[in-house]
Order: structure tokens, then C-alpha cells, then sequence
């Protein structure tokens, strides 16, 4: 099949905003503002912490806050400590930092981010690791959240995938992401 | 109820780079726009990240909420369109208000001969 027909392609994928899974927008709203808008999305790899840190970004920004997003991954090394806390100290209560894969920050840097964060209107990150910032959502990757998902593609019939979610999932080791991929290469073949 | 709609001269939709692209836009918006854009695109599809380039633009400065106006352009050399089972990439026409709030999409072949090129497996 070609690129352009697969069913899984990358910009159908981005498309797949974040739904939340046993509670709604409103109960995560105010649970993020009950607690000052410092809080961490935790969750294994492939789980969606970046599809809701999307999603908050954009009800954020609808509520007139200033968005200041930080990402850190294997190509994006984390900039230096005085570079992040110079950012964190230009910033206002009206600003929310938003850091997507802050367990890649040295303990000694987020010691200090903590405390220069302290008068911005929020600071959400994304994480693998416990212990950062209380939890606003911890996200797991489920044979139920993959099959949501696949259903919400079009031109996808459940039937039609090489095995079920959950078997899929296992074999990803509960990467969601990988998954999707993997059932790309599985279109790709046909 | 807002209308955008492309027409080409050409219903296959296929050019040779260096051809004449032509045809008409016509829009039906609920209200005027400050500005509309005809912009010819190509964009990739597939497993990886999405690239994406403008290559050029038409734009139509304080146009009425209704209106239509013929377009001719010059199919760029490249890159062709082409399609593997990786990535495909691809070209279009698009009409956006200025806002980006309404957008239409013509896609279009660009490549010798107007066939689309198709990458095979090793």
C-alpha cells in the first residue's frame, strides 16, 4: 500500500487529539487548577503524556494564558541549566511553562526550576519518573485506549488488523505509539 | 455557509513540471475576509514526520464575502510527486482565508509525463 493510502499515517495519527479516560475535561480543569497549575502528566513511553499535554496547551491558550513549551528527547537534549532558569525568571503569573519530558532535567536543575517557578501562572510537565510535581493524570497504554483509537481512524475495521489490540499492545510492551506503527508497516506490506 | 472551491482546467489534475496550472476559485463566506490565498503546496505523507513548502502564493487583498477569479501559475521542476509504501509526497492547491478559519484542497500531480512516480520496494 502506498504511503499516502495507509491508514496509519503519521498525519492522521496527530490527528488523534487526547480523550480522556474515565473522567472527563472539566474534573481534569479543576483538578490541574486545584492544584496551582503545577502538576505532571506521568506515564511510560507511548501513552499519550504528549497528546495531553497538547490538548491542555490549547485550553490554556483559550483561557488567555501564555504558553512557553520546553521539549526534551533524544535530539533535543535539555538546554542548560542557567538557559532554563533564565527562561522560568522572565516569566509572569500569566505565563504557564509547559515542559514535555522533564525526567531528562538533572535533579540539581529542577531543584532550582521548582523554586524559580514559583510566581508563574503554572508550570505542567511530562514524565516517566514519580516525585517531580503532583500527578495530574497518569497515563497507561490499554488494549482499550489502542482500540479507541483505531476506531476513531477511518477506513479501519477492527477485524481487519493482523491481531487484536491486546495482543498488539503486548507485544509493544505497552507502547501505544509503537503499536500504531506497527500496524502502519502492517498496511505498508499489503 | 461557507463554500471554497477550486476549479481546474485540467479535471485530470496532472501536470508536467514546467506546465501551465490554470483555473478558477470561486468562495462564498458568511463574511468578507481580509484576504484570501491561493497557495500551491507540496507536502509528505507516510510514516515519519510530515514536511511540508508553500511554493508560491496568489493572494486576493480585501476581496468581496462572494467572488471568483481565474488563476494561472507555472508548475514547478520539482520535486515530482512520487509514492512509496515509506512516504508519498504530494502537491495541492489550497484556497485559506487569510485566518486560516476555512480551507480547501485541490490535490494535483507534478512529475513527467503527469504520472505520478512509484517508488518499489527493494
Amino acid at each position: 500500500m502506498k504511503a499516502k493510502d495507509n491508514p496509519f499515517r503519521a498525519e492522521r495519527l496527530h490527528k488523534l487529539t487526547y480523550q480522556p479516560v474515565d473522567e472527563t475535561w472539566p474534573s481534569i480543569m479543576r483538578r490541574l487548577s486545584a492544584l496551582h497549575h503545577r502538576a505532571a502528566i506521568i506515564g511510560p513511553h507511548g501513552t499519550g503524556k504528549s497528546t495531553l499535554l497538547d490538548a491542555l496547551a490549547q485550553r490554556l491558550a483559550a483561557s488567555g494564558m501564555n504558553l512557553h513549551r520546553l521539549f526534551i528527547n533524544d535530539t533535543s537534549p535539555a538546554p542548560p541549566m542557567r538557559v532554563i532558569i533564565g527562561m522560568a525568571r522572565s516569566l509572569g503569573p500569566r505565563d504557564v511553562m509547559l515542559i514535555d519530558g522533564a525526567e531528562r532535567i538533572t535533579r540539581r536543575t529542577w531543584a532550582y526550576l521548582k523554586h524559580a517557578t514559583h510566581r508563574l501562572g503554572g508550570l505542567i510537565i511530562t514524565t516517566h519518573r514519580r516525585g517531580m510535581l503532583p500527578p495530574l493524570v497518569t497515563t497507561r497504554g490499554t488494549p482499550a485506549l489502542l482500540h479507541a483509537l483505531i476506531d476513531r481512524l477511518p477506513d479501519v475495521q477492527a477485524h481487519e488488523l493482523p491481531m487484536s489490540p491486546a495482543m498488539l499492545l503486548d507485544q509493544c510492551r505497552g507502547n501505544v505509539r509503537d503499536a500504531l506503527r506497527q500496524l502502519y508497516d502492517h498496511y505498508a506490506a499489503i | 455557509m461557507n463554500e471554497l472551491t477550486i476549479t481546474l482546467d485540467h479535471p485530470d489534475a496532472a501536470f508536467t513540471p514546467g506546465g501551465r496550472i490554470a483555473g478558477k476559485v470561486e468562495w462564498r463566506l458568511a463574511a468578507a475576509p481580509d484576504a484570501m490565498e491561493l497557495r500551491l503546496v507540496w507536502y509528505t505523507e507516510g510514516k515519519g514526520t510530515q514536511d511540508a513548502e508553500i511554493v508560491q502564493t496568489m493572494r486576493y487583498d480585501h476581496p468581496i464575502a462572494a467572488d471568483s477569479h481565474t488563476f494561472e501559475l507555472t508548475a514547478p521542476v520539482g520535486p515530482h510527486s512520487f509514492s512509496g509504501t515509506l512516504i508519498s509526497l504530494l502537491w495541492a492547491l489550497e484556497l485559506v482565508t487569510d485566518s486560516e478559519d476555512h480551507a480547501t484542497r485541490q490535490p494535483i500531480v507534478i512529475a513527467p509525463a503527469g504520472k505520478e512516480i512509484e517508488l518499489h520496494s527493494a
